[in-house]
C-alpha cells in the first residue's frame, strides 16, 4: 500500500464558524496504480489531495482519521519531514497551467532548480536532465523551450512543462489536480496520454482528480466518487461505471452527453450542488436524490460488493 | 528593406524581421515621454558632474583663501566664493558626488532591506509577519523628517549616522509595498507548486516572490531618491548630517543663508542643485511608473 487514507475528517474555520469539509474519507492507492477521484465542485476532492501533502491553509484542522504514505503518518510529520516528501516522493500537477510557472524565470532554470534540489547534481548535469525532461514530455524543440519564458508557451505546452517538473525526478505518487480542465479538448487527450505513459514507464502511482467521468474511464484502474466531502462509491473503474449502485454516480454517468442522440436534451442532476453550510445529518446526497426514503435521513452504511466495490447508500443492495 | 512586389496578396508578410527586445521596447517608450527625457537628461548630467568633478574644476573645494572671501561669480569663480574664500563652484560640484552617492546608497539599502522584510512578512505571515509590521508601524507613527532628525541627533551627527537615520525612516514604505505585493503573488499557483516541489521558504522568497514584486519597488525607489537627497540636504542644513567642512549642499546653504541678502550667490547655487536633482528624480519616477505599467496604453 503506497497511500492509505483512513476515515479522514477535516474542518475549515471560516467567518461562519467551523465547517466540516471532509467526513470520514477513506482511500488507498497501490504502487503503480492510477486512481481517479471524481466529483463536482465542493465535493472535497482537491482538499483530500492537498491534505496528502499538507498544503492546506492554516484555517484547516484535521479532526480525525489518518493519512499514511508508505506506512508513515503524514499528519504527524514535522514540517521538515513533509518537505522531504514534497516533490521527491509525491509530486503534484495543478489545474491552472497559466499560473503554475514563475513568469520571471526561464523554463529551463525552473526545471534545473527542482532537479538540483532533488538529485543533488551539478548545474551542468541538471541543465542536461532538464532538457531531457522536456524531451520526455514530447516537446518538439526542448533546447528552445529550455530558454523560453512561460508566457511564450501555449497552455498545453505549459501543462506539459508542469508535468515535466513533477516527473523530472520520478516521484512514487503523482497527484494531478484536474490537470486538463483548463486545456482544449484536443490537448487534454495528449496530456492525459502523456501522464499515463510516464506513469507506466516509471512505475509512479497517479491520483487523478477530475470532474470528468469520461477521463476516469480512459485512464484509471480504480475510482472514488466523492460528494459532499464523503466517498459515496468506490471500486474498479468498470465496476463503478457499468454496475454503479449509487444514485449519484448513476446520475453523473447519465449526464454524459456521449452516445446520446442530439435531439435528446442533456440530463442534469436536479437541485443545487452541495453546500457545506447546510450539511445534512444523514446521507449527503439526500436533498437531490431521486430515490430517497425516510431512512436516508440517517447516515447510510457502507455496503461492500464484488471486487472491493463499496457504496455508501441505504439502497446499496439491489 | 525591400518588399517583394511579386508576393501574392494572399500571403502578406506578417512576420516582422526582428522582434524588439526588452531594452528596445523600454527605449521606445522612454522616447515617447518628453518630460521623462528631460528628467533623464538632468540626471545623467548630474551623474557626469559627480564622476568628472576633478576635471570640471581645478579648484580644491576645501582650499581656504581669506583674501578671496565672498567674491561675486566671475570667470575665475563661476559660483563666487564663500566667507572663507572657498570656490563655491568646486563645492557644489563635489557636493554632487556626496548627495548622489548618499541618496543612491540610502535608497538601495532601504529598498533591499525593505523588500526582503516585506516579502518575509507577507509570505510567512503569522507571528514573524506581525512583529515586522508592528515595528514598521512604530517607525511610521512619526513624521519621517522629525524621526530622521531625532535618530541622527541621538546617534551623533555624522555622514554614516545621517545615512543610517534616513535608511531607517525610508524602510517602512518599502516593507509595506513589498508585503502587499507579496500577498498577491503568494496566492499564485507557481508558489504553491514550488511548495509541492519541496523547495524551502528561503528559496521560494528569493527566487519566486522577490522577482515578482520588484517592479513596483524599483519605481518607489526612483520616486524616493529625490526625497532622500532632499533629506540629506535637510539634515546637513540643520547641522545633523554631514559636518563642515565637507562640501554638502545642505551644509553649504546652512552657513550661506545668513549672507543671502548681500551675497545672493552663496546659498542660491547649491539650492538650485538640490532643486534640479530632486525634481529630475520625481519626473523619472513618474515616467518609469507609466512605462513599466503593462496597463498603460503605449
Amino acid at each position: 500500500m503506497l497511500l492509505e487514507i483512513t476515515d479522514l475528517s477535516l474542518s475549515f474555520h471560516t467567518l461562519y464558524g467551523t465547517m466540516p469539509v471532509l467526513d470520514r474519507v477513506s482511500l488507498s492507492i497501490e504502487p503503480g496504480e492510477i486512481v481517479g477521484i471524481v466529483g463536482e465542485s465542493g465535493s472535497g476532492k482537491s482538499v483530500t489531495a492537498q491534505s496528502v501533502l499538507r498544503l492546506l491553509d492554516r484555517n484547516a484542522t484535521y479532526t480525525g482519521g489518518s493519512i499514511r504514505f508508505k506506512g508513515q503518518d503524514v499528519l504527524g510529520m514535522k514540517e521538515k519531514e513533509i518537505q522531504g516528501l514534497r516533490g521527491k516522493k509525491i509530486g503534484m500537477v495543478f489545474q491552472e497551467p497559466m499560473t503554475a510557472l514563475n513568469p520571471t524565470m526561464r523554463i529551463g532554470k525552473q526545471l534545473a532548480n527542482v532537479i538540483r534540489k532533488h538529485q543533488g547534481v551539478t548545474q551542468a548535469e541538471a541543465d542536461r536532465l532538464a532538457v531531457e525532461a522536456l524531451a520526455a514530455v514530447q516537446m518538439k524543440d526542448p533546447q528552445k523551450v529550455f530558454r523560453q519564458y512561460p508566457h511564450e508557451l501555449s497552455g498545453g505546452m505549459r501543462q506539459r512543462v508542469v508535468v515535466a517538473l513533477a516527473m523530472s525526478s520520478p516521484p512514487e505518487l503523482l497527484i494531478a489536480d484536474e490537470p486538463t480542465t483548463a486545456l482544449d479538448v484536443t490537448v487534454q487527450a495528449e496530456v492525459l496520454k502523456l501522464m499515463k505513459e510516464l506513469s507506466t514507464q516509471t512505475g509512479t502511482s497517479v491520483m487523478l482528480i477530475t470532474h470528468d467521468i469520461g477521463v476516469v474511464a480512459n485512464m484509471c484502474d480504480r475510482v472514488y466518487v466523492m460528494y459532499g466531502g464523503t466517498v459515496v462509491e468506490s471500486g474498479k473503474t468498470e465496476e463503478v461505471l457499468f454496475h454503479s449502485n449509487h444514485p449519484y454516480t448513476r446520475a453523473l454517468i447519465e449526464a454524459l452527453p456521449e452516445g446520446k442522440p442530439k435531439s435528446q436534451p442533456l440530463k442534469v442532476i436536479e437541485g443545487e450542488s452541495f453546500n457545506a453550510r447546510k450539511r445534512p445529518v444523514g446521507c449527503v446526497f439526500w436533498d437531490r436524490c431521486p430515490k430517497r426514503t425516510a431512512r436516508c435521513q440517517e447516515k447510510p452504511p457502507v455496503v461492500e460488493g464484488l471486487n472491493g466495490h463499496r457504496i455508501a447508500c441505504w439502497e446499496g443492495k439491489r | 528593406m525591400q518588399t517583394p512586389q511579386t508576393s501574392p496578396a494572399s500571403h502578406p508578410a506578417v512576420v516582422p524581421e526582428r522582434v524588439p527586445g526588452t531594452v528596445q521596447i523600454f527605449w521606445s517608450r522612454f522616447r515617447k515621454n518628453p518630460l521623462t527625457m528631460v528628467g533623464g537628461v538632468i540626471f545623467i548630467l548630474f551623474v557626469l558632474i559627480a564622476l568628472l568633478a576633478p576635471v570640471l574644476t581645478g579648484n580644491d573645494p576645501n582650499q581656504v583663501r581669506m583674501d578671496l572671501a565672498l567674491q561675486k561669480p566671475s570667470a575665475e569663480h563661476w559660483f563666487g566664493t564663500d566667507e572663507v574664500g572657498r570656490d563655491l563652484f568646486a563645492r557644489v560640484i563635489y557636493g554632487t558626488r556626496l548627495s548622489l552617492g548618499m541618496g543612491i546608497s540610502i535608497i538601495i539599502v532601504a529598498g533591499l532591506v525593505g523588500t526582503i522584510l516585506g516579502a518575509v512578512a507577507g509570505y510567512l505571515g503569522g507571528k514573524i509577519g506581525q512583529i515586522i509590521m508592528r515595528i514598521m508601524d512604530v517607525i511610521l507613527a512619526f513624521p519621517t523628517l522629525i524621526l530622521a532628525m531625532a535618530l541622527s541627533a541621538a546617534m551623533g551627527p555624522s555622514l554614516m549616522n545621517a545615512i543610517l537615520a534616513i535608511v531607517i525612516v525610508k524602510i517602512p514604505a518599502f516593507v509595506r509595498l513589498a508585503r502587499s505585493e507579496t500577498l498577491v503573488v503568494k496566492e499564485k499557483l507557481f508558489v504553491k507548486a514550488a511548495q509541492t516541489f519541496g523547495l524551502s521558504d528561503t528559496w521560494i522568497i528569493v527566487r519566486h516572490i522577490i522577482p515578482n514584486v520588484i517592479t513596483p519597488v524599483i519605481i518607489q525607489m526612483t520616486l524616493d531618491l529625490g526625497d532622500a537627497i532632499l533629506m540629506v540636504a535637510t539634515l546637513g542644513f540643520l547641522g545633523l548630517g554631514v559636518q563642515p567642512p565637507t562640501p554638502e549642499w545642505g551644509a553649504i546653504i546652512s552657513t550661506g543663508w545668513r549672507y543671502f541678502l548681500d551675497q545672493w550667490w552663496y546659498p542660491t547655487f547649491p539650492g538650485i542643485a538640490i532643486f534640479l536633482v530632486t525634481i529630475s528624480f520625481n519626473i523619472i519616477g513618474d515616467g518609469l511608473r507609466d512605462m513599466l505599467d503593462p496597463r498603460s496604453a503605449r
